[in-house]
């Protein structure tokens, strides 16, 4: 127990420390980046009050901020991290992240909506509950998972073209 | 004093009609079922209300909202006493002793209690925003721009503070906000920031989309990266409290009332830490304070007071300063920015009714909170046995079509996808999605107030410092971040009492 403790703790001092080093890189690159824009003198403004300003003291702070990350992580310090364990499975994440975006990016606005919608939704509700149900309930499984998709892409074009007049993708 | 109840009379006569005690009805039910259910938040249902009401009137759409925050805060007792899940993040102090009681077969009576609680904290608070809102906002009226920018920096700042475990992260969440904000085309000359050819972002990035990205693309994922689902406790007993209860403990839902109105209204603070200080506070002055954390009704009612009147405190500084006091707030701020009003020192001078037609909703939403909390004990039940995989693939659905339906463009899908992975990955690293969100809303009033404060000023720097309001604020972020230093941490530590073992994780 005391092993996966600290291989946790480390593993999380770790991901401080890259995310450290992330901010303060994006921090020099916003600051550079904002450096760059027009002070518009021409108008007369200066650098307190160009549109640079605001951006350039983010991104120091930024900066700052990801350095303190960077420093307490070496210090040993770590002020509660991502839930980890077997209450958590990042492969039904990931799975439910591919479904979603093959739903938003690939098939809204490419094919019509309801269908789209039909889709994504018994797919979704198949994929996570094929494992659970037995061979015998995989049709009972699929017509629900229809059912609910069928009401779930009604309801919703319904309501957004016929009440909202809104043009679906 | 006679126009104000001239005005609330007013208002309440407006709400009389049928159509909108209807929606009332189904925002409150709606509501509660978004509360109740552990992957819905509030934040997530009142930004994905707010694209589906736009097309109503405005007054309806802010009545359907008012109510569905209201009874969200409330309805996310349900889960954290049945399931030992809080419903939104708000309701995590209740289920502290709520699944307690649950399991000890008084689940019915923790239910009630927690009704009652949250009906007594509305109301505390909705009194709290009629007497402090007025002269707040004539207060605010002597604001200038170093306040404004003092106060967007503070309101970043203690929302990162206060909204996670940890307030560096928390910071850098809200810087992460105040740099999405300055995406587009700035106020002052026109400059095009952060726009790299693509025309879309010369408008910068919507607050809808973003919000419904962070806390709804990301929460389907963060819910479905859950295995297994919990089990709903029996709730056969008793719902109605007895009065003898209610008198009991009156002065502790009092005190909690007041105290989740005042966390509520500092900027981005938010209902959960209404709740976890009202419980704290509550712990401090009970008699059975070893009660606590094992079926105390003294801390249940404590929690639910407080997070509830944090609801009308987080509205107080979105209608006299245009400062959310909480990220469903921020919401609530753009809706009515979206319907027409506009929050901030001149709301009490332009329209009034406004700030009088919240209080009105306010009350009704209370109502609601009574009638369907204390009716719809069972049904809430069977809603509480819907599975995750059924529900998170509608979620999704209205996450991708509701932000798209505000300006009918394909971009702002983009804009949700984009937020949603941004704020899985950050909320993974345990950072939290509040502050990120205030730095969306409050990044264009800093930007706007330090430039022109400058401008003011001639480039001196004094006057951020030596105006008495603007001193008070930046001595309050110079402590925020004073506190952070190991060592005065340690020194801190050293002179307070055992902690409480618990805090907050993200605001709903």
């Amino acid at each position: 127990m005391q092993i996966e403790e600290s291989r946790a703790g480390r593993r999380d001092h770790l991901a401080d420390r890259l995310a450290g080093a992330f901010w303060i890189l994006f921090g020099l690159a916003i600051i550079v980046y904002a450096q760059g824009m027009d002070i518009r003198k021409h108008l007369g403004a200066t650098f307190l009050t160009g549109p640079g300003l605001v951006p350039i003291l983010l991104g120091a702070a930024l900066g700052i901020l990801g350095l303190v990350l960077i420093t307490r992580s070496f210090a040993g310090r770590l002020e509660g991290f991502l839930q980890t364990g077997a209450a958590f499975s990042d492969r039904r994440a990931l799975i439910a992240l591919a479904l979603m975006l093959v739903y938003s990016l690939g098939l809204v606005g490419r094919i019509d909506f309801g269908i789209a919608t039909f889709l994504f939704i018994t797919s979704f509700i198949v994929v996570f509950n094929l494992p659970v149900a037995g061979a015998k309930a995989v049709a009972a499984l699929l017509a629900k998972a229809m059912a609910t998709a069928a009401i779930t892409a009604v309801v919703v074009v319904y309501t957004f073209h016929n009440l909202f007049y809104v043009r679906l993708p | 004093m006679s126009d104000s109840f001239h005005l609330l009379a007013a208002a309440f006569a407006d709400l009389l009609d049928l159509q909108s005690l209807t929606l009332a009805a189904a925002a409150c039910f709606g509501g509660l079922v978004i509360g109740a259910l552990p992957g819905l938040t509030a934040t997530m249902g009142l930004a994905l209300l707010t694209t589906m009401t736009i097309r109503l009137e405005p007054n309806d759409a802010i009545l359907v909202l008012i109510c569905t925050y209201v009874l969200a805060i409330y309805g996310g007792s349900r889960s954290a006493i049945l399931l030992n899940i809080p419903g939104t993040p708000s309701s995590a102090a209740t289920a502290l002793d709520g699944h307690v009681l649950a399991r000890q077969g008084l689940a019915g009576q923790a239910m009630g209690m927690a009704t009652v609680g949250s009906a007594f904290g509305t109301i505390v608070g909705l009194v709290l925003l009629a007497l402090i809102t007025p002269p707040l906002g004539e207060f605010a009226l002597s604001f200038g721009a170093y306040e404004f920018f003092w106060l967007a920096l503070f309101g970043v700042m203690i929302s990162g503070n206060l909204s996670g475990d940890d307030p560096i992260k928390g910071w850098i969440s809200g810087v992460l906000g105040l740099l999405v904000a300055m995406i587009g085309r700035e106020s002052a000359f026109g400059y095009e920031r952060f726009v790299f050819g693509l025309p879309e972002l010369s408008g910068g990035i919507a607050l809808l989309p973003a919000m419904v990205g962070a806390f709804g693309f990301a929460e389907v994922l963060h819910v479905m990266r859950r295995k297994g689902e919990g089990v709903v406790a029996d709730s056969s007993d008793r719902v109605i409290p007895r009065w003898s209860d209610m008198l009991r403990y009156r002065w502790v839902a009092l005190r909690s009332g007041v105290l989740g109105t005042f966390t509520g209204l500092l900027p981005g603070v938010g209902e959960d830490v209404g709740a976890w200080s009202s419980y704290a506070l509550a712990k401090r002055f009970s008699k059975e304070p070893e009660k606590f954390g094992k079926g105390s009704i003294e801390g249940l009612l404590a929690a639910e007071t407080g997070n509830n009147a944090a609801v009308p405190g987080a509205i107080i500084p979105v209608l006299t300063l245009g400062i959310p006091g909480s990220g469903v707030a921020a919401v609530l701020m753009a809706a009515l920015i979206i319907h027409g009003a506009q929050p901030g020192p001149l709301l009490m001078v332009t329209s009034p009714e406004t700030v009088y037609n919240v209080i009105a909703m306010l009350f009704i939403a209370t109502l609601g909170i009574l009638i369907l909390g204390l009716g719809l004990t069972r049904i809430m039940v069977l809603v509480l046995r819907v599975r995750d995989s059924y529900l998170m693939p509608i979620v999704a659905t209205l996450c991708i079509v509701g932000p798209y339906a505000i300006q009918s463009r394909i971009f702002d899908i983009w804009v949700v996808v984009a937020f949603g992975l941004i704020g899985y990955a950050l909320r993974l690293l345990n950072y939290p999605m509040a502050p990120l969100v205030l730095g969306i809303v409050l990044g264009e009033l800093l930007d706007r107030n330090l430039r022109r404060a400058f401008v003011l000023a001639d480039g001196d720097y004094w006057p951020f410092v030596t105006r008495p309001i603007s001193a008070v604020i930046a001595i309050a972020i110079l402590a925020m971040i004073v506190v952070q230093i190991p060592w005065v941490r340690r020194r801190l530590a050293a002179l307070k009492p055992a902690p409480l073992g618990a805090s907050s994780t993200d605001i709903g």
